[in-house]
């Protein structure tokens, strides 16, 4: 009884084992704070912003006005797999930039987020 | 310990966390009060955004999603063969959708919160489970941002749905796990 208790027991701990993996998606990230800090509204045009970040995930229009959307999504996981019972726990965050252009495609608002914290 | 080896085929937890947790009070302007630059500084980039006639609409939203799974096999107990799979999904989820007008001004807001079951299910099945009782992937699928050029290259049934698809950001949004058997996506034959 006690030896196929221990053999249980070996065979679990044993067996388990662990996961790390990561998903990216999207285009690069290159909105950092040295970029967009040379962003003027109602002087850089979408063609600045465009050539300083490259195409971007979106382009939508509204109306006269048009928005390039840049995203960038990164899952990380973490598994503990122990063949009777296994957690997996999967965290995703979007690092995005958003620009609004006018009529004369000239930006006039623009926000931008990377590396957001994990949780409150 | 033995028996539980010998009985149990596994127990499975996945959590998912999408996001960052929202605030309801983030936004507590009267309509036309704020501006989107203000907006945008308060929230930063919408995760979606689509125009409307005379404007447009902008989603932040923060999901939860927890899906378990049990399967035991019956052997144990003389069934060869068999198994009992069982399964359910719990989801928490937030999200705020602002619209604002052609003139950048806040129009209304709008905040929701909800948590609940998301299904679940249980079989007995042979040998090997051949049918998933929980599903949640359409709860957890990439942002449909990644998939903006591609959409217009869907096979012609769905591909003239194109202009009023809500993925491209000129027919409005719509949030996850939204049924498709009525509504826009109804249109989209496949």
């Amino acid at each position: 009884m006690f030896k196929g208790l221990s053999l249980s027991l070996l065979l679990v701990i044993t067996l388990g084992g662990c996961a790390q993996y990561e998903n990216r998606r999207g285009v690069e990230v290159s909105w950092q704070t040295q970029v967009t800090d040379t962003l003027v509204p109602g002087q850089t045009t979408r063609g600045d912003v465009l050539k300083q970040l490259g195409p971007p995930s979106q382009v939508i229009s509204l109306g006269d006005e048009t928005v390039l959307y840049y995203l960038f999504e990164r899952s990380a996981g973490t598994g503990l797999i122990l063949i009777v019972y296994n957690d997996f726990q999967v965290d995703t965050r979007y690092d995005r930039a958003v620009f609004f252009f006018d009529n004369e495609d000239k930006l006039t608002d623009y926000s931008t987020r990377i590396g957001e914290p994990t949780g409150d | 310990m033995l028996l539980g080896c010998a009985v149990l085929a596994g127990c499975t937890h996945w959590q998912y966390n999408l996001g960052l947790p929202l605030h309801e009070d983030a936004i507590d302007s009267e309509p036309g009060a704020l501006s989107l630059g203000r907006v945008l500084t308060i929230l930063g980039p919408p995760q979606r955004l689509s125009a409307i006639p005379g404007g447009y609409v902008m989603a932040w939203e923060h999901w939860q999603v927890s899906e378990k799974s049990i399967g035991i096999s019956l052997g144990a107990l003389g069934v060869e063969g068999l198994s009992l799979d069982w399964g359910q999904a719990q989801v928490d989820a937030e999200f705020l959708l602002l619209t604002m007008n052609s003139n950048h001004k806040l129009v209304s807001h709008t905040f929701s919160k909800w948590s609940g079951d998301a299904g679940g299910g249980s079989a007995v099945q042979p040998f090997v489970g051949l049918v998933s009782v929980v599903d949640v992937e359409d709860l957890v699928k990439r942002m449909p941002h990644h998939n903006w050029g591609g959409d217009i290259l869907k096979p012609l049934p769905r591909a003239i749905n194109s202009a009023s698809a809500p993925d491209l950001g000129h027919s409005g949004i719509e949030q996850r796990g939204t049924p498709t058997g009525v509504g826009q996506r109804s249109l989209e034959m496949r």
